[in-house]
């Protein structure tokens, strides 16, 4: 493994896909970019990702990024970076997480490299810091030199992206050879780095290179790629167990989903809920929707923000990293009221007649078994339930009926339900519900929701019109127990 | 408020949608033809999600009870303000007791009709999108009354919007594979990409397509589909799923149109051919 950092909290606005792949972040506390908001959102990523957060002061320079350099006092100089890193500070405090670094910017990081003058002064500013906060350095520098002797804990930094003179500084931003954008490039260059402390510079030498962490530049274009892929490089074979479930299939341009073993089980459905579960408490901002089914998860996300492949990696990730089982949301086992009267369970004749089965058997059959919801489709607040006897897995009607009537309960094949709203449909009736299985004036149109569970109840006409009425008139609460 | 003197063929509130509830079985809805639904409001300086009128086919005739400015864009079903014709694309202010109506159809199946600020009709499950059992009604009828805001304000002038005749002719439909794309054999998914495809049977949950693709995919476990998703139903007919689509189905997803073909699919209509052309993600 390598220890990786990136700058972050510069309005790339790409942390959420970084963060889960660095050992540590260097957060934009307001001098060349950043403010409480960004500073607040970074914070709680590193904290939930368990990233190292580093302070990033700068010259104060918004306009320029802190990459041009500023004559200030040693006054001033100072003054603007104890105010940076107390932003910074103030920020994570209410986080209840610490800083453990601090990291100089763009120019400031050049300028306190080469420049004896430079480097006092900041050491000055940070020495107030120097018990509790490490200091990121590049080797073989002015700072670095300094700093030993000054008694910080230095963590020598590389750059993953930027190419090197023979005299181990950077090759300037102005030239073209600057940037290291080519995956390859970036993992020869780190490998050469980690295994023999060298670096080959653009002359072609190799020159001595301590380096403890590795910086990837967030916004270069392809930072996401380069981070995700030196992750993969780097992360040992034993460490990288890819599960066979979910496969990851793309759906359109913004959709990816997540499909399991094609059957309708309850080991299958605990899956696929547990990582619904997951994927809604990451909270991903580029996760715009997620459209759970039987055995498969829809995920609808933000084009703009990642690509399938980034998202696919990103979420395997994610999974592996909260791979702990979780607790699912409470399931309610929920009372359905059925009147298996012949006024309406029209089929139930024609049932006895393609079985051997009594209306009375098939109510017991029908009745006996707690279903499962599987998912909700098909119309709003229609309930796929697994668990149908098998006795009453009866053929749908050779012609569907053009009117199912609302609160009908059906079998079709291997499945019964209930039809929320009255439709076209080609299940055998045996019976109906009172309830509104989807009521638009709830906050909660649908009362169940998958993974609970459904139990029919056998009631009488005379009870079925009771409970019709007060459902009426918003006095029925559907009887449920916590599972 | 403005009411409704004459329904037309199938005339609909619609905005965005419901994008929140389809784990409850709540299907997307919305409009049809983004495109022309979006560039309405914005004419009139909308909220891109504010509610408009959707017209199919036939115009309704429409009167005006308060003063607002309004646009119309999409299909040209040549709209007339008081016996006058109006062009698309272009706002005008109304007064009360205006009268628009609609006549001959001249390109496109849908258009739109905004006003200023949209159509105030109930929100219902976060959505002004009428949709049969979740809004009382899934299209106006005459003598319907629905409510706006009065607005007396005049048309602020504008920049000529120029008709955009592609998104009505253009026969090309761009796909992305879909998530059972590769049940098919090569020779059946070339001749999805060879052959013109004739429209059906369609409203605003599906657009049936005539050829035949022969089909020995096995059905899949229920799982989730959107609009612009092309199932392979047991007949070998291929269906495209459109805004009132079903949240979920069993039949093989094989195809996916891109946001602007299902544009443009909603201003095509029965014995259009169109052309599927395949794209891939970067």
């Amino acid at each position: 493994m390598i220890h990786l950092n990136c700058d972050v909290g510069e309005g790339e606005d790409n942390e959420e896909i970084l963060m889960p792949y660095l050992n540590a972040c260097n957060i934009a506390c307001g001098g060349h970019a950043g403010d409480i908001e960004t500073m607040h959102e970074v914070v709680a990523l590193a904290k939930k990702y368990q990233v190292e957060i580093g302070a990033h002061p700068s010259y104060p320079d918004l306009e320029n990024f802190g990459r041009v350099s500023m004559e200030l006092t040693e006054k001033e100089l100072i003054k603007t970076i104890q105010e940076q890193i107390t932003n910074l500070e103030a920020v994570v405090s209410l986080h209840d997480v610490n800083i453990n670094h601090i990291k100089p910017h763009g120019a400031l990081y050049n300028d306190v490299a080469k420049s004896e003058e430079k480097a006092i002064v900041f050491l000055k500013a940070i020495s107030i810091y120097k018990d509790d906060y490490k200091l990121y350095v590049p080797y073989n520098s002015v700072i670095e030199n300094l700093a030993i002797e000054q008694n910080f804990e230095v963590v020598y930094e590389a750059f993953a992206d930027r190419n090197y003179n023979d005299d181990v500084t950077l090759v300037s931003r102005s030239k073209s050879n600057a940037v290291l954008t080519e995956i390859e490039a970036i993992i020869s260059h780190i490998s050469t780095l980690k295994n023999e402390q060298k670096v080959q510079t653009i002359s072609g030498k190799k020159v001595t290179l301590k380096s403890d962490t590795f910086c990837v530049h967030s916004d270069t274009k392809n930072a996401v790629e380069i981070v995700q892929q030196l992750h993969t490089y780097f992360t040992t074979e034993s460490e990288h167990v890819t599960p066979k479930f979910p496969t990851y299939t793309m759906y359109g341009n913004n959709g990816l989903l997540l499909t399991w073993e094609a059957e309708m089980t309850q080991k299958v459905l605990y899956s696929v809920l547990e990582y619904q579960e997951k994927i809604i408490k990451l909270k991903l901002k580029l996760i715009l929707d997620v459209i759970q089914s039987n055995n498969s998860l829809l995920i609808i996300y933000d084009f703009k923000k990642i690509g399938f492949k980034s998202l696919q990696h990103l979420l395997e990730r994610l999974f592996s990293l909260f791979s702990d089982t979780i607790q699912l949301p409470k399931q309610y086992c929920w009372e359905i009221p059925v009147c298996y009267d012949a006024y309406f369970g029209i089929d139930l004749d024609e049932i006895t007649q393609k079985t051997t089965l009594s209306k009375e058997e098939i109510i017991q059959l029908h009745t006996a078994p707690t279903y499962q919801v599987f998912s909700i489709g098909f119309l709003p607040g229609f309930l796929y339930l697994g668990g149908l006897d098998k006795r009453l897995h009866i053929d749908r009607k050779s012609t569907p009926r053009l009117e199912v009537k609302k609160g009908a309960v059906g079998i079709g094949g291997m499945q019964t339900g209930i039809y929320p709203k009255t439709s076209p449909g080609g299940w055998q009736i045996i019976g109906n519900s009172p309830l509104n299985f989807f009521d638009v004036s709830n906050e909660k149109p649908c009362f169940a929701k998958a993974g609970d569970f459904i139990k029919f109840v056998a009631v009488s006409l005379e009870e079925y019109h009771e409970i019709a009425a007060a459902v009426e008139n918003g006095k029925y609460t559907v009887k449920s127990t916590i599972c | 408020m403005l009411e409704i003197v004459h329904s037309g063929l199938h005339t609909s509130i619609q905005d965005l949608g419901r994008l929140q509830y389809r784990n409850v079985g709540v299907p997307v809805a919305g409009f049809m033809d983004e495109y022309h639904a979006k560039l309405a409001n914005q004419l009139l300086g909308n909220d891109e999600n504010a509610a408009v009128m959707e017209m199919t086919l036939q115009g309704a005739t429409v009167q005006f009870h308060e003063a607002t400015q309004i646009v119309i864009c999409g299909a040209d079903l040549s709209p007339k303000l008081n016996h006058q014709a109006i062009r698309l694309n272009v706002p005008v202010a109304v007064k009360k007791g205006d009268v628009l109506e609609f006549g001959k159809r001249l390109y496109g199946v849908r258009t739109y009709l905004a006003v200023k600020h949209g159509f105030q009709t109930e929100k219902i499950v976060q959505s002004r999108s009428f949709y049969d059992g979740i809004t009382p009604k899934a299209t106006v009828s005459k003598g319907d009354i629905i409510l706006y805001q009065t607005n007396s304000n005049p048309v602020m002038a504008r920049a000529n919007i120029a008709l955009q005749q592609a998104l009505f002719t253009d026969t090309d439909i761009h796909v992305y594979a879909g998530p059972e794309f590769d049940f098919l054999s090569k020779s059946q998914q070339e001749k999805l990409f060879s052959i013109k495809f004739s429209i059906g049977l369609n409203n605003r949950m599906a657009y049936q397509l005539e050829e035949r693709i022969a089909n020995d995919c096995p059905s899949i476990i229920t799982s989730a589909v959107l609009p612009g998703t092309i199932q392979l139903t047991p007949s070998g007919k291929l269906i495209i799923l459109m805004k009132d689509c079903q949240t979920t189905g069993g039949y093989p997803r094989i195809l996916q149109l891109d946001q602007k073909s299902i544009f443009k699919l909603a201003q095509k209509y029965t014995r259009d051919t169109i052309q599927f052309k395949k794209l891939s993600i970067s």
